[in-house]
């Protein structure tokens, strides 16, 4: 892997996890929800630092070279923080129609 | 003593239909000295049937935000339970039903060992005039099927919404009810916590004015939805459709 990739992911990490850090210190963001980030900004970096471990992956899966495999596990992460996305919102939407129903109920109550 | 009954009409954008549907209950109730009670549940509508509601003095909850044909349901279920209601009826605000089985319907649920009557076209071809387009009832069959698979009870008419249940499936549908397409999946769901579930044969008529909440291109997504749900239902599972 080349010397610029390594050192584009490492920064790429650094600063992402700088960011999650800074939001969960403005309480913007739940430490429940950074989790995952922080967990894959740690992988980015990983690869970035140690690229003979990607290399034998490179291999064992069968890519031609190792950024392809970079990108594929890039796009891997974010697919699963969309999945995990799609399941908040499920939780959500479950909540807000519980509480529509609720409220909507209630105030059939008081107007009669 | 006289039993409590609810009739639970959802309805969404029904200006056309709601009044015509109240009427044919009033007027039911009087000549039959019947003591139907009616909660309309407005699901969100952007015309004025809400307008229509208050005028008239029905009986209605106003849900905030349109929250789909299962959410509108199932409050009413809540309604019925939290006032004690011993049954309930699903009935349509768009002429689709006729007032007069409901009584039949309430026969079965008070006499026989059943928790859910379920008012069917299929049953008797010739009770009902109204069945329905061939690609529906393919669609509607391909349901019973997989639903008898399932369960080991043939269902013929899936997907009607003329339905009335006891108190304790009250109960049950208040606590979870599917949001989309409740009717085949709300019946799977009580089939597997064995309730009794029963069909007897109804005349539906097609629909006044208004459109089904079924269109074309929705078709597919709904048997997908459908069959998908009661395929990965579990004995007493949670679902959400």
């Amino acid at each position: 892997m080349m010397l610029n990739l390594r050192l584009f992911l490492i920064a790429l990490s650094v600063i992402l996890a700088l960011i999650i850090l800074r939001l969960i210190a403005k309480n913007k963001l739940p430490v429940k929800y950074s989790l995952f980030w922080l967990i894959s900004s740690f992988v980015v970096f990983l690869v970035g630092v140690f690229p003979d471990f990607i290399r034998i992956f490179t291999k064992l899966i069968g890519f031609e070279n190792s950024s392809s495999l970079v990108a594929c596990v890039i796009i891997g992460l974010l697919l699963l923080i969309t999945l995990l996305l799609t399941i908040i919102i499920s939780e959500q939407k479950r909540k807000l129609l519980l509480l529509v129903q609720e409220v909507s109920l209630l105030k059939q109550k008081i107007d009669k | 003593m006289k039993k409590k009954v609810l009739l639970i009409i959802p309805a969404y954008n029904e200006e056309k239909n709601i009044l015509k549907t109240w009427e044919s209950i009033l007027e039911y109730n009087k000549k039959n000295n019947t003591h139907y009670e009616v909660m309309v549940i407005n699901d969100g509508s952007t015309d004025t049937t809400e307008e229509i509601l208050v005028k008239h003095e029905i009986p209605h909850i106003r849900l905030l935000t349109n929250l789909g044909i299962g959410g509108a349901v199932q409050t009413g279920y809540k309604y019925a339970y939290e006032h004690d209601y011993d049954f309930a009826i699903q009935y349509d605000g768009d002429g689709q039903h006729d007032v007069r089985y409901i009584e039949k319907l309430l026969k079965e649920l008070e006499q026989k060992d059943v928790d859910m009557v379920i008012g069917s076209r299929f049953i008797d071809k010739k009770e009902s005039a109204f069945q329905s387009s061939i690609a529906r009832r393919v669609g509607i069959s391909c349901i019973s099927w997989v639903i008898e698979r399932k369960t080991g009870m043939k269902i013929y008419d899936t997907t009607s919404g003329f339905r009335a249940v006891n108190r304790s499936l009250i109960q049950e549908f208040s606590c979870m009810y599917p949001t989309e397409y409740p009717e085949p999946i709300s019946t799977v769901y009580a089939l597997s916590k064995k309730y009794k579930i029963k069909e007897i044969p109804v005349s539906m008529y097609e629909r006044k004015g208004g459109k089904s909440s079924i269109h074309t291109w929705k078709k597919a997504y709904y048997m997908i939805n459908v069959l998908l749900t009661i395929l990965l239902m579990k004995k007493g599972d949670k679902y959400d459709a």
